[in-house]
């Protein structure tokens, strides 16, 4: 069997039903034998597309995600989509096709470093020289996307390995048993449990990227301990759950940020101190002391030094971790924060207020709906207003940021739940970063709802110019924009248009009802804004706060 | 601070560019490197570099490297710079 032959079996063997990309010269020997493959091959309209379909079809699926390009243009359109997983520490298999390895250092057609290019965005890559070496390079390419903290592995190939003989796979090896973890700090970690007074849970992605959710929930559960999640960690408890104070930092709730600053014991798991989540380092969580749970080494320590660092699987520490009474007086306190925040309802205005718009709509649709979001004003809304009951459910470009993240998100979380419908909440700066993929939504007929907040401008940024730049607005007019439900509709979806908040209850269910993929077009002010808002450079609990509730 | 690197790794594809990159993008100044790659399977290297903390994370970033079978990392005498005369 040739090399590309020894691909597919490779990307079967590992439980892969869809895979994204983009066919040209150089992977022309894999896109072949594609044609034969027990999985389905999804085309989307620009590689990026592919890269970040296949992130989310990797976060959804809780597994690994494969995109594919050809070399050149093809691999660096690549790169955003693997930057993207490195990141958020998703698994992702990207197989990029290389010139021939007779030509290869010559700049010839299409020859792009791509081993170099991606270098600081991978946790390992290959270019195989031959056969033998694509083999190996695949047999530990999935395997190293997926143990301990997850991440993104390149696989450069030359035209002439793919169509090489190549020997077939080995049988996989069973993975190492997970160590044991140190009982002497488990020890140390029960103490400051026992001492403390004001304990918190501070918990990211890295609960689900463990598969630790549930071990999560029940030591939550025993200790009744508060818990404050990062964007990626939202899902990690139900966003309604009575112990669930929301998400901390930049955009955080107030119930959140100011339990943080309050804490006298801060209990991180699976989170890295991300500079969106503590504001100004040195004065984030002042009175607190810290254990650090996480399977990453250089995570701990790396910008807060722990009390106690706990260094391995998730659900074996969390098991481990005992607290026997809570002082109830603080839980009251946190709890009942979150409950004035919840009790102050929305304003009322006569233009739509997405915040409202995106409550009421969480509040209409199935537990188990997944929502991808783009980047931006409404991102944050979606962390802010909705409700969700799994990480998986949230899909959101949390490290990087990715503009143009929702819509291929949304394509790769439709093949990862198969006749399930997906919503994307997007902005009229996202969507126009991957707008292609309208066709590919129409092409496969996905049941994707897409919910566009149009405010004709890049709203974070402006109104950070409004707030931290004297009012000095550049370059965020986008009133520009084309007719979107007029675009949506020339690539084949049904679309709808909306102006007034008398609205609201008519987009929910055009939204619940369908059937099928869906364009809905939502004109906003541009002058809302997300609230709180913690100023750069200061601490979370100096929040600046609107009337966004 | 000046630190002294001893690595073992394996002498896979781009092995010693990927250390040197995790150097540079955690902040180290790289001041010396030595690897001998002679061994068609396994590369030593021996690096000084330095940081204003002298911290260790650079060993942690470093041991997660899939070509790094170990690291190892002490303090290192200041390196002199020769003037010109």
């Amino acid at each position: 069997m040739n090399g590309a032959g020894v691909i597919v079996q490779a990307i079967a063997r590992e439980g892969v039903d869809t895979v994204f990309g983009y066919p040209g010269g150089a992977i022309m020997p894999l896109y072949d034998a594609l044609i034969d493959a027990p999985f389905r091959h999804v085309l989307t309209r620009h590689e990026q597309a592919a890269a970040l379909a296949a992130d989310a079809y990797a976060r959804a699926r809780g597994d690994v995600g494969v995109c594919l390009a050809t070399s050149g243009p093809g691999a660096t359109n690549l790169i955003t989509g693997i930057a993207n997983a490195y990141l958020d520490s998703v698994p992702l298999v990207s197989i990029t096709g290389q010139v021939g390895t007779s030509v290869m250092g010559t700049d010839a057609f299409q020859e792009v470093d791509v081993f170099g290019l991606t270098l600081p965005v991978v946790k390992h890559s290959f270019l195989p020289q031959n056969g033998e070496q694509l083999t190996y390079a695949l047999e530990q390419a999935f395997d190293i996307a997926r143990e301990g903290r997850p991440g993104p592995v390149v696989i450069d190939v030359p035209k002439d390995v793919m169509l090489a003989e190549a020997p077939p796979l080995r049988a996989k090896q069973q993975p190492q048993p997970e160590q044991r973890m140190d009982s002497q700090y488990i020890a140390d970690a029960n103490e400051y449990l026992k001492s403390c007074r004001r304990p918190l849970i501070y918990a990211g992605g890295g609960v689900a990227m463990a598969n630790a959710i549930d071990a999560f929930r029940d030591f939550v559960a025993r200790t009744q301990i508060p818990v404050v999640t990062t964007l990626k960690g939202i899902g990690n408890l139900a966003s309604d759950h009575a112990l669930c104070l929301g998400m901390l930092g930049m955009h955080g709730l107030r119930s959140a940020n100011l339990a943080v600053q309050e804490c006298d014991l801060l209990i991180v798991i699976g989170a890295r101190f991300d500079d969106r989540a503590t504001g100004k380092l040195a004065e984030f969580a002042p009175k607190a002391k810290v254990i650090h749970c996480d399977v990453d080494p250089a995570e701990l320590g790396k910008l807060r030094a722990p009390t106690v660092s706990l260094c391995g699987s998730l659900a074996q520490t969390l098991n481990a971790l005992r607290l026997d009474t809570i002082n109830p007086h603080w839980s009251k306190r946190c709890l009942k924060r979150r409950q004035q925040l919840t009790d102050k309802g929305y304003p009322r205005t006569t233009d739509i207020y997405a915040p409202r718009l995106l409550n009421a709509l969480s509040g209409a649709l199935d537990k188990d709906v997944p929502v991808t979001c783009d980047v931006g004003q409404h991102q944050m809304w979606v962390a802010q207003h909705m409700v969700f009951h799994h990480p998986k459910f949230h899909l959101s470009s949390g490290g990087l940021g990715t503009m143009g993240f929702g819509l291929p998100a949304a394509i790769g979380t439709a093949f990862a739940n198969p006749g399930k419908p997906v919503v994307c909440v997007t902005g009229d700066g996202s969507l126009m970063m991957n707008i292609q993929e309208l066709t590919t939504i129409a092409r496969e007929k996905l049941p994707i709802k897409i919910l566009l907040f149009d405010n004709s401008s890049l709203g974070l940024v402006r109104q950070w110019q409004e707030l931290f730049f004297d009012k000095r607005f550049s370059q965020i007019d986008l009133s520009d924009n084309p007719d979107f439900a007029n675009l949506a509709r020339a690539f084949g979806l049904p679309a709808m248009s909306f102006h007034l908040a008398a609205h609201e209850p008519q987009i929910i269910e055009a939204i619940t009802q369908s059937g099928g993929p869906l364009f809905v077009h939502v004109h906003i002010n541009p002058h809302t804004k997300v609230w709180p808002l913690v100023p750069p450079g200061k601490p979370n609990h100096e929040m600046m706060e609107g009337a966004s509730r | 601070m000046n630190m002294t690197l001893n690595l073992s790794t394996n002498n896979g594809y781009g092995a010693l560019e990927r250390i040197l990159a995790v150097v540079r993008y955690r902040g180290y100044q790289l001041l010396n490197v030595q690897a001998d790659s002679s061994d068609t399977k396994n590369m030593a290297v021996a690096m000084t570099v330095s940081h204003p903390s002298g911290n260790e994370h650079l060993l942690h970033h470093l041991r997660k490297l899939r070509d790094v079978q170990s690291a190892e990392m002490k303090a290192a005498p200041p390196i002199r710079i020769k003037e010109a005369s």
